[in-house]
């Protein structure tokens, strides 16, 4: 029988993991937990490669040494036992594990706005985001429309004055940039990977900031309105109901 | 039964090493009482004489494996030799040696101890260099490299060398009897070591982030982000380097490349400009470049352009200052005059900016022999040269992200508070926190962009076209293979000269142009 290379069964079994972890992050979309949909082309490619290099290990195990190296391994060891643990941490395990079901308050949101909006700011030309409902004057901002709406509703705010304006987030109300009596209901934009997270979301005025807990869940309605201020004037919500609900089912919400 | 079993020491080198030498230096110092067999593999300049059993295998190249195998396999049971010394034929692959060694029929009746490198150290590193050597397949599979006819500045230049191609290898001197009877006898410590310390570097890191109230799950979080997004350009750069090393020639790069300066950078640029390539896969890329003869000016303006200037990162950029072209534009044109002048600090070097002369010209996996001693073929020598690569900057990479990560979570990138800083320092800033994030340029625009809120344009300006050139991770990535004295210079340049362009780009009117 021949015999085999430990060392290079191991490269290979190594390559081959850290490929098909890739491989399953991108395939599940739970890549999106660490960097932007736009790098999902060039995961795929990484996967690739890291299993053709499996292979390629794997077809020489049996191709004897003498000197057989282990300390390289910790070149692909250190990102399998990283993305495990953060598998665990983070929730994804749990979410390959488990079947999705519509529980989530996003979810209620998306089906509790109206139809669909043709996008008119100069970048997102002609997108369509959804949640609108020019009847009754209400935006129902689904979750992961939260930067398009903001985008538009920045660039066009004359067009949405005055609108029911109904969106999550997470409480942040750092003195360092909110007045009394402000705070803003956040999502973490993410650009291109965890690096580079950046919170976004719509200023509101609400009477009982106080009962409010940094980092908690809420959901904000209120009424969209120019704030004239000392030197210049802001958009904000006139908060009339701030209800604490369950986190966001994507953990975080992408600019492109 | 393995303590009762002979142990080999087997004795590689080209023609005229020494080894015959070496072998009956190292008998001479060999316990009375222990039976050794000699097997040699060629007739050695010396011949082995006394009581020392000898067996000439002449023929090596005519007879089979098995047949090989069963004539060593009967010399040992007749013989039953305390220690088997092998000569090894110069002009055969070691790894045909490897294989007899590890056949099922010898592992039997005796165990594999050490293999030997002889050679001499006058030009050792050069010979290592040449492509299709035999040098350099031997060391890749020996314990020990015994070096003739060097002095100490010497060794440990050669030390210094062999580490980065076998990082299991001892180099010993000639004359250093006491090291090699004590590496002959005892194992080889190095890879333990080795992994010992990335462990501990692993836990003590942990441990710092854990003293100063930082939140692991994050870090972990920022730095699987961060490998998520280099791994694919770093493999996208590590194939476009291998293709290059493996399938075109330096004289074709030397042919096709302009001979002059200015024809030399704008290569550089135009190559840049098509390369949707981040500054991790940059770098792979330059490496080849340079060994494949590209001028060092062309070579470090491609390398300085190509993350700022390529059309992921402008469409990025555009996104970010909300389809602002002016600012696309600013970035590019500031971008090349500063690659530009970057490049002509490096005119005028003539030294090798790798680490030993080795890296300057070849690399292990062309090199690579099968049992039959053929080249392997290219695409076999493209997937080892893209394998030996990626574990070559891999950890490079690794240890660039952790010390980002370590920044990032430190610093943040709150600098609200620090908004009076004027011009100058507030350049000078946001460059500081380009080195220190080590963003991906392709995200790169939007963060400098909130990050700098609150600064002059010509900050941000500062942060979007040095931080692509040069960051911690890409200066630990070049650590792998580049001299000190090259990666110094180049951060240093590249620092003063993006200051300079955009200084002086703001005081033509670049803020009000971008207003």
């Amino acid at each position: 029988m021949r015999r085999v290379n430990v060392a290079m069964l191991a490269e290979g079994i190594a390559f081959a993991m850290l490929g098909a972890i890739l491989l399953v992050l991108s395939v599940t979309g739970t890549y999106m937990y660490y960097v932007t949909p736009r790098t999902l082309p060039y995961l795929y490619f990484a996967s690739a490669m890291l299993l053709v290099l499996g292979v390629f290990a794997l077809l020489r195990m049996f191709e004897q040494a003498h000197i057989k190296p282990y300390s390289h391994l910790m070149v692909l060891l250190v990102p399998i036992v990283l993305l495990g643990w953060s598998a665990v941490d983070t929730g994804i395990l749990d979410r390959l594990l488990t079947p999705p079901s519509i529980t989530s308050d996003s979810e209620d949101l998306m089906v509790a706005g109206g139809g669909a909006y043709t996008m008119k700011a100069a970048l997102y030309q002609d997108t369509q985001i959804h949640g609108y409902d020019p009847v009754h004057r209400r935006i129902v901002i689904p979750e992961e429309e939260t930067y398009l709406w903001l985008v538009e509703i920045y660039e066009n705010p004359e067009t949405f004055l005055g609108f029911t304006i109904t969106t999550m987030g997470q409480v942040m109300k750092d003195e360092a940039y909110f007045t009394e009596g402000t705070f803003s209901p956040v999502r973490q934009l993410m650009t291109c990977c965890t690096a580079d997270l950046y919170p976004i979301g719509f200023k509101c005025e609400y009477g009982d900031v106080d009962s409010l807990i940094a980092d908690q869940w809420v959901r904000v309605t209120g009424t969209l309105t120019i704030k004239t201020l000392s030197q210049t004037s802001e958009l904000r919500i006139l908060a009339d109901t701030v209800e604490e609900v369950s986190p966001a089912r994507e953990p975080y919400v992408y600019a492109y | 039964m393995n303590r009762n079993k002979p142990t080999i020491y087997a004795v590689t080198g080209t023609l005229m090493a020494g080894k015959t030498t070496f072998i009956k230096q190292c008998l001479t110092r060999i316990p009375q009482g222990r039976k050794v067999l000699v097997i040699q593999f060629e007739k050695g300049m010396e011949s082995i004489q006394g009581d020392t059993l000898y067996i000439p295998i002449r023929d090596v190249q005519s007879q089979t494996d098995e047949e090989l195998v069963t004539r060593i396999a009967d010399a040992v049971t007749e013989t039953q030799p305390s220690d088997i010394w092998v000569e090894w034929n110069g002009m055969l692959p070691v790894q045909r040696l490897i294989t007899l060694l590890n056949h099922n029929a010898l592992r039997r009746c005796c165990k594999l101890g050490k293999i030997i490198q002889v050679t001499e150290g006058q030009g050792y590193l050069e010979q290592l260099a040449v492509s299709g050597s035999m040098l350099m397949e031997q060391l890749l599979q020996c314990d020990v490299a015994v070096i003739r006819n060097v002095d100490r500045k010497q060794l440990r230049t050669i030390r210094h060398a062999l580490s980065r191609m076998q990082g299991s290898v001892e180099a010993i001197a000639w004359e250093d009897e006491k090291q090699i009877d004590s590496l002959l006898g005892f194992p080889n410590v190095n890879e333990a070591v080795r992994s010992l310390t990335i462990f501990t570097a692993c836990v003590a890191l942990a441990g710092l982030l854990y003293a100063m109230d930082i939140s692991i799950p994050t870090s972990i979080s920022v730095f699987l982000g961060t490998w998520l997004q280099a791994i694919p350009f770093l493999l996208l750069g590590i194939l476009l380097s291998s293709l290059i090393q493996v399938f075109v020639s330096a004289d074709l790069i030397r042919r096709l490349f302009p001979k002059n300066l200015l024809g030399g950078m704008l290569f550089g640029i135009f190559g840049g400009f098509l390369m949707p390539i981040c500054d991790c896969a940059s770098i792979p890329v330059f490496r080849s470049l340079v060994k494949k003869g590209v001028p060092l000016p062309a070579a470090v303006t491609f390398m300085t352009a190509a993350p700022v200037i390529n059309p992921v990162v402008m469409l990025s950029t555009y996104y970010a200052f909300g389809g602002n072209t002016k600012v696309v534009l600013a970035r590019v044109v500031l971008g090349i005059i500063a690659s530009v002048i970057i490049g002509l600090f490096f005119v005028r070097t003539r030294t090798s900016i790798f680490t030993n002369q080795y890296s300057a010209v070849a690399c292990a996996c062309c090199q690579t022999f099968g049992s039959e001693g053929k080249p392997a073929s290219k695409l076999v020598q493209l997937v080892s040269h893209f394998r030996n690569e990626l574990f070559e900057v891999g950890k490079y990479l690794l240890m660039g992200i952790a010390v980002s990560t370590f920044f990032q979570m430190v610093l943040g990138s709150d600098l609200t508070q620090m908004n009076a800083l004027g011009l100058v320092g507030s350049m000078l800033l946001m460059m500081v926190m380009a080195l220190l994030l080590s963003l991906c340029s392709s995200s790169d625009a939007v963060v400098g962009k909130n990050m700098g809120a609150s600064f002059p344009i010509g900050a941000v300006m500062g942060f979007l076209v040095f931080g692509p050139m040069m960051d911690i991770k890409n200066l630990i990535l070049m650590s792998a293979n580049m001299t000190k004295r090259f990666i110094v210079k180049i951060a240093v340049v590249s620092f003063v000269v993006c200051f300079a362009v955009v200084y002086v780009a703001s005081l033509l009117g670049l803020e009000v142009w971008l207003a």
